[in-house]
C-alpha cells in the first residue's frame, strides 16, 4: 500500500509542478487540471484495485452525505424563498423579521432566544471550557479519588438529558431542595418562585439555566480532553517536577501547548453550536419556552416538532430563520477558525 | 501520567490540590444528589413524597420497581400502548442498528482518506472537515419533508438511513486514529499477495479496536438517552427515553405515579451506568482528536 502511496505522491508532485506552470503561464482557471491528470495517467492494475476499494469504502458515507446533508440543506435554502404553495415569495423573511422585532408564531421574541442562546454560549466556552481545561488536567494527574470523580461527574451524561433535566425540574420546583436549602439559610425568594418553582419566576427562570448549564459544562469535553492530556509524555511532567516547576507552569507552559490542537477542535465544533445546542430548554420548560428561557435551538427543535404533529404548517419560516442566523454566523465562524490556526501557529512548548 | 507524586511537588501546589479535591468533592456530591434523591423518593409512597420530597422513607418500598415493569407506558400516535419491554426492544434494535451503521460508516470513510489516495481524495476530506466545522443552521424542517417524502417517518429504515452519517466527529478521531496505524504490516501484507479486504479485516482493525470499542459505546449511550428522534421521526417505535418523556408527562397529571417515574428513572440509567464504569479507562484513553505539540 505505502509503495502505492509514493507512487501517487509522485505522480501527484509532477501534476502539480504542471499546474503550476499552467497557472503562471496561462490563467488561474486551470487549477481543475490536478484532477484531468489523474484521470489522464495510466495507473497499474494494483493502483486501480485501490482506488476501486477505496470508493467501494466511501460509497454509503458520500451517498447519505449527499442525501440528507447537501440534498436537505439546499431544500432548505429553496425553501426558505417558497409560499406553501411552492411559488417564489420573500414573506418567509418579513415574518423572521417580525419574529426579532415583536413576536412569533408561539408568542416568543426571537431577539430574547438570540441573546440567551449567546449568553449561554459565552459563559459556556468562554468562562466554562477553561475551568474544565484545569479540572481534567487535575484529575488527569490522578488526585486521590480520581476515578470514582470522574465517574461521578459522567453520571448527568450517562442518564441522559430526559431524566437528568426532569430531576433538576423537580429539583428547582417550589417543593424541591433548593427551595428548601434557600428557606432553610434564610435566603428570599419571590412569591411566584416560592409558590410555583424558580423555573417559573421570569426573574429567575433563565439565570437557574445559566446555572444548571455552568455546573453540566465543567466536564461536558471530559472525555476528549482526558485522551489529550494522557498522550503527553510522562517524561515532560518528570523533568519539570524536578526542576521545580510549580503546578500553574505544568499546566500552562506544557500540559495546555501539548494539547492545543485537541483544545483549536474542540473550540471549531462549540463555535459551530452557537445556534444549535437548545440547551435542554425544551425539557426544562415543557415545551414552552417561556419565563425567558427560550433559546434558538429550543425554536427550532420546537418548529421540526410542531412541523412533525402537523401543528405547524409553514416549511418557510424555519428554512427563512435557519438561512438567516446561518448568514449571520458564518463569518463569526471563519474568523474565529481563522483566529484558532493563527494562535495555533504561534503555540510553541 | 504517573501517579502524582508529592515528594516533589512545591508546598503551594500541595494546598492548591487539597482545594482541587475539595472543590471536587463538592461537586460530586452536587452531581450525585438528583440520582440519590431519585431513589430515596423512588422508594416513597406517593403520599409520603407529597408531604415530604426531601426525607428518607419511613418504610422502603420497592414494588414501584416491579411497578415499573407493568404500569410504565408509552401512546403512540394511533394510540397503541406500549409497555416498557416493548420499549426496551425498540432502545435495543435503534441502539445495535444506530451504533454499527454510524460507526461502520464512520470508519470506512476515515480509512479510504486516512490510508489511500485516490482521485478525489483530499477533495473529499476538505468536505468532511466543512461539513464539521460550518454552521448550517436550521434544515430540521427540510429534513422532516424529505424523511415524509421518501416515507421514513415512522418508519425503522430511517435509523440507518438518515442518522448514520459517517461525516461526523467520530470521522475526526478515527481519521486521527488511523493515520497513526503504522503502514509496515500492511505493505508486508501486501507483498505477500494480500488482498485489501484481508489487509483491512485481519491487519488494521485489530489495531483500532480499541478506539471503535471507545467510540461505539460513547454512542450507544447517546442513541440509549436519545428521545428527540422518536420524538420527531419514530413516535410509533417509542424507545425509554422518549417514554420517561411521556410518562412524565402523565406522571405529574396523575399523581399518584411519581415515584414509579423515579424507579423507572434508575432503572433505566443503571445499565447504561454500569457499562461506563467498566469502560471508562478504555474510553478516556482512546477518545482523542488533534495531534500533540511539540
Amino acid at each position: 500500500m505505502e509503495e502505492n502511496k509514493i507512487t501517487a505522491q509522485e505522480s501527484e508532485e509532477e501534476i502539480v509542478l504542471d499546474s503550476n506552470c499552467e497557472i503562471k503561464k496561462e490563467t488561474n482557471s486551470k487549477k481543475s487540471s490536478g484532477f484531468s491528470a489523474y484521470i489522464k495517467k495510466n495507473y497499474s492494475q494494483l493502483e486501480r484495485k485501490d482506488f476501486l476499494f477505496a470508493y467501494l469504502l466511501v460509497l454509503f458515507p458520500v451517498a447519505q452525505f449527499l442525501v440528507f446533508w447537501v440534498y436537505v440543506n439546499a431544500s432548505s435554502i429553496a425553501l426558505a424563498f417558497q409560499n406553501d404553495l411552492g411559488g417564489f415569495t420573500l414573506n418567509n423573511f418579513k415574518t423572521v423579521y417580525t419574529a426579532f422585532v415583536d413576536k412569533d408564531m408561539f408568542g416568543i421574541n426571537l431577539g430574547e432566544s438570540l441573546r440567551n442562546s449567546f449568553i449561554l454560549w459565552i459563559i459556556g466556552e468562554g468562562i466554562i471550557f477553561p475551568v474544565g481545561l484545569i479540572t481534567t488536567y487535575v484529575l488527569t494527574r490522578k488526585i486521590i479519588g480520581h476515578y470514582i470523580f470522574r465517574l461521578i461527574y459522567i453520571i448527568p451524561s450517562l442518564m441522559g438529558a430526559i431524566i437528568w433535566t426532569l430531576l433538576v425540574r423537580q429539583m428547582v420546583d417550589y417543593s424541591g431542595p433548593i427551595m428548601a436549602i434557600c428557606n432553610a439559610m434564610g435566603i428570599k425568594v419571590s412569591d411566584l418562585a416560592y409558590r410555583n418553582g424558580f423555573l417559573k419566576d421570569p426573574n429567575t427562570a433563565f439565570p437557574t439555566l445559566v446555572i444548571i448549564r455552568s455546573i453540566m459544562g465543567i466536564v461536558g469535553n471530559n472525555a476528549v480532553l482526558t485522551g489529550a492530556y494522557t498522550r503527553v509524555p510522562t517524561e515532560l511532567f518528570e523533568s519539570a517536577e524536578l526542576d521545580g516547576a510549580s503546578f500553574g507552569t505544568e499546566l500552562f507552559a506544557i500540559a495546555i501547548p501539548c494539547i492545543w490542537s485537541t483544545i483549536c477542535t474542540l473550540l471549531t465544533f462549540a463555535l459551530c453550536s452557537v445556534f444549535t445546542c437548545d440547551y435542554n430548554v425544551y425539557l426544562f420548560t415543557e415545551g414552552m419556552g417561556d419565563n425567558g428561557t427560550s433559546t434558538i435551538g429550543f425554536q427550532l427543535f420546537k418548529l421540526t416538532y410542531e412541523l412533525s404533529k402537523g401543528t405547524v404548517k409553514s416549511y418557510g419560516y424555519p428554512a427563512a430563520l435557519g438561512l438567516v442566523l446561518t448568514v449571520f454566523t458564518l463569518p463569526i465562524v471563519l474568523v474565529g477558525k481563522w483566529a484558532l490556526e493563527k494562535m495555533s501557529e504561534n503555540v510553541e512548548v | 501520567m504517573d501517579k502524582l507524586k508529592f515528594k516533589h511537588t512545591p508546598a503551594i501546589d500541595k494546598v492548591i490540590y487539597i482545594a482541587f479535591f475539595v472543590l471536587f468533592a463538592i461537586f460530586a456530591v452536587v452531581y450525585l444528589y438528583p440520582l440519590v434523591w431519585a431513589i430515596i423518593n423512588s422508594l416513597k409512597s406517593m403520599e409520603e413524597y407529597s408531604n415530604d420530597g426531601l426525607a428518607l422513607p419511613k418504610n422502603p418500598l420497592f414494588y414501584h420497581y416491579v411497578q415499573v415493569f407493568t404500569s410504565f407506558r408509552s401512546t403512540g400516535i394511533d394510540g397503541t400502548t406500549y409497555g416498557y419491554f416493548a420499549m426496551l426492544l425498540n432502545s435495543l434494535w435503534i441502539l445495535v442498528v444506530n451504533v454499527t451503521v454510524n460507526v461502520c460508516s464512520s470508519a470506512m470513510l476515515a480509512y479510504a482518506l486516512a490510508k489511500f489516495r485516490f482521485p478525489g481524495s483530499k477533495v473529499l476530506y476538505a468536505v468532511v472537515i466543512f461539513a464539521n466545522t460550518i454552521p448550517i443552521i436550521g434544515a430540521g424542517p427540510a429534513a422532516y419533508k424529505l424523511a415524509m417524502s421518501l416515507n421514513l417517518v415512522n418508519n425503522p429504515a430511517t435509523i440507518w438511513l438518515m442518522w448514520a452519517s459517517g461525516f461526523d466527529f467520530a470521522f475526526i478521531v478515527l481519521y486521527g486514529y488511523f493515520k497513526g496505524v503504522s503502514s509496515s504490516y500492511s505493505e508486508s501484507a501486501k507483498m505477500d499477495g494480500a488482498n485489501n479486504l484481508v489487509i483491512l479485516f485481519k491487519i488494521v482493525l485489530p489495531q483500532v479496536i480499541p478506539c471503535l470499542v471507545a467510540i461505539a459505546i460513547t454512542q450507544a449511550i447517546n442513541v440509549w438517552n436519545n428521545y428527540s428522534v422518536c420524538m420527531v421521526y419514530l413516535r410509533d417505535y417509542p424507545n425509554l427515553a422518549y417514554g420517561m418523556y411521556t410518562f412524565k408527562a402523565d406522571a405529574f397529571l396523575e399523581k399518584d405515579s411519581t415515584p414509579i417515574y423515579f424507579a423507572a428513572a434508575v432503572v433505566s440509567c443503571i445499565p447504561v451506568i454500569v457499562l461506563y464504569a467498566c469502560t471508562q479507562e478504555l474510553i478516556l484513553t482512546n477518545m482523542t482528536t488533534g495531534g500533540l505539540k511539540g
